[in-house]
């Protein structure tokens, strides 16, 4: 048939880091190749994943494309949001010169980017096996350890030679060691509340990227003080990590952290029911302790938190504090003006002060707060 | 050029309207500015397509007396088709050129190689159309008779160009 063109042939492929960091930039490549004939003008536009932002380049190319010619976008996008984010098909219109016909194609080119929390190391400097000032009742990885001085004995013979203690060998004759108590790491369960309605929101933000970050902070700093550590995150999905050492069981939970999603399914008030079913019995026999981390300390957690410590675990309440955020956010709005804000804050900071108060009956109370995180680990609590 | 194109235009407008300031074609000159000023500050294309088009009418008559009836409407069809469709490429690629987190340096070459290729096509369409014009004009002055000729293979023609964009939509 006459003018009939053969449909076009393209396909397309996407470079990109699989894992980075909420907030630094991530370069995208999307090559889009012609299998097909000559075309003449061609606008290829790529998708970006759910909260992604352009922070340099375009997403948008124009071009001609001749037989076997390929083209490439490259721009650097930004996520700010600790998640498992997707791309999906990016869209190629084919048109003749002047624009008067013109072939829409979706072309797949998916592509996985786990966004992972910001570490800040500086915040917490904790020794070994020292974590909040508890010791537990799990041996530390740390075997050996100098926490405490024991006894003087006589040397083994496969006794190492740093617990030698040179002075009393001198002063007796014979070889003498030190000895120590071992570590104790703690034992402990991270419950970390995503659900909904213990999230606050403002317009598109919530306090997710938040409670993920203190999560990872506080498991972090746990598990590198060689303690053994467990997590169960509630929202959406429930995700249970048994209790584990080491900095490979760290992943794991870091990883149940970005893929974690806010919703209203598992929620806090039912979390010794979880515990109960998942880490059984035995684990309260043990005495464990737990950490609640939650943006909002309000009348449910309160009540779990009472429940839960009659039941005999020994209770850290974790409170985000999201309350600058919260500002930061409506003034973006322009809600944040005037003296009703500044009285609907003290109200807020009040009515957190009450709770925190409760909360002390029955656990002891940490405050993190995005700028500061934990500070001091004693003068972090409220 | 997308600055200097839409100046263009509009100064034709404004030209058309001070020469023939009948009510009609002030109101065609008034409705294309507002078009093209639509057009330019969203990129629209089809604005600007349609600003154009609003002024073909007006620039015409006031050809009409200078050029005569055939010369008039075909210059300005010419003027009027070369420039818009240069305006609405030029408005799809400020899109991606003045992008306000910029543009990686391969990009910005492929699109101004694109940009190229299209104005030496505009440029072929103009010589194209005037020589096309020029040859008919001269024929029709020659025997009265080839203007319905003419007439009846520019119709064919148009109906064999509707039916090939018909075809290619389905591709």
């Amino acid at each position: 048939m006459p003018f009939r063109r053969a449909p076009p042939r393209l396909s397309a492929s996407r470079s990109v880091d699989r894992k980075a960091l909420a907030s630094k930039p991530i370069v995208v490549e999307l090559t889009v190749l012609n299998r097909g004939e000559d075309l003449e003008r061609v606008r290829i536009e790529d998708a970006l994943p759910v909260g992604a932002r352009v922070t340099r380049g375009s997403t948008v190319l124009i071009c001609g494309l001749k037989k076997r010619a390929s083209a490439t976008i490259r721009y650097e996008m930004v996520l700010e949001e600790p998640q498992e984010a997707r791309f999906q098909d990016c869209t190629v219109f084919v048109k003749s010169m002047f624009g008067l016909t013109a072939t829409r194609l979706q072309l797949p080119a998916p592509s996985p980017v786990t966004v992972y929390p910001r570490l800040f190391r500086r915040r917490i400097g904790m020794g070994r096996a020292k974590a909040f000032s508890w010791a537990g009742s799990a041996p530390s990885r740390f075997r050996g350890g100098r926490l405490d001085f024991m006894n003087i004995r006589e040397y083994a013979g496969t006794d190492p030679v740093r617990d030698v203690n040179w002075k009393a060998t001198a002063r007796e004759g014979k070889m003498l060691v030190n000895e120590w108590h071992a570590e104790r790491g703690l034992d402990c369960i991270v419950v970390v509340d995503l659900s909904t309605e213990n999230l606050p929101r403002v317009g598109t933000w919530t306090a997710r990227t938040e409670v993920v970050s203190c999560s990872y902070e506080l498991a972090h700093a746990l598990i590198h003080s060689g303690n053994r550590v467990g997590m169960l995150v509630l929202g959406s999905t429930l995700s249970k990590i048994r209790p584990g050492f080491g900095t490979n069981h760290l992943r794991v939970m870091l990883d149940a952290l970005v893929r974690s999603q806010e919703g209203w399914v598992w929620k806090l008030e039912h979390a010794d029911d979880f515990l109960e079913t998942f880490f059984r019995a035995q684990y309260r026999q043990r005495g464990g302790t737990l950490f609640l981390v939650s943006a909002v300390g309000g009348t449910p957690l309160l009540g779990t938190v009472a429940r839960l410590s009659r039941k005999g675990f020994a209770m850290n309440c974790v409170l985000v504090d999201t309350l600058d955020r919260q500002v930061e956010e409506l003034r973006k709005k322009g809600l944040g003006q005037g003296p009703e804000m500044t009285q609907a804050t003290r109200l807020a900071a009040a009515e957190r002060e009450w709770f925190v108060n409760e909360f002390k009956s029955f656990s002891k109370v940490y405050a993190w707060n995005r700028q500061r995180g934990f500070a001091e680990l004693e003068g972090a609590r409220v | 050029m997308r600055r200097g194109l839409t100046a263009l235009l509009l100064v034709s407008g404004a030209l058309a309207a001070l020469l023939d300031p009948s009510a009609p074609v002030v109101a065609l000159v008034a409705v294309s500015v507002v078009a093209l000023t639509y057009g330019y500050s969203r990129r629209s294309e089809a604005a600007v397509l349609a600003s154009g088009w609003l002024l073909y009418v007006p620039l015409s008559l006031v050809l009409l007396p200078y050029l005569g009836g055939i010369w008039s409407f075909l210059a300005v069809a010419i003027y009027v088709s070369a420039v818009i469709e240069r305006l609405s490429f030029e408005c799809e690629l400020s899109e991606v050129l003045e992008s306000p987190t910029g543009l990686d340096a391969e990009a910005r070459s492929l699109a101004g190689r694109l940009s190229e290729r299209e104005l030496l096509r505009v440029l072929e369409l103009i010589a194209l159309s005037a020589g096309v014009g020029a040859v008919s004009a001269s024929l029709v002055g020659a025997n009265t008779n080839v203007s319905v000729l003419t007439t009846v293979t520019l119709m064919l023609f148009l109906a064999t160009a509707a039916y090939a964009y018909a075809l290619s939509r389905k591709t």
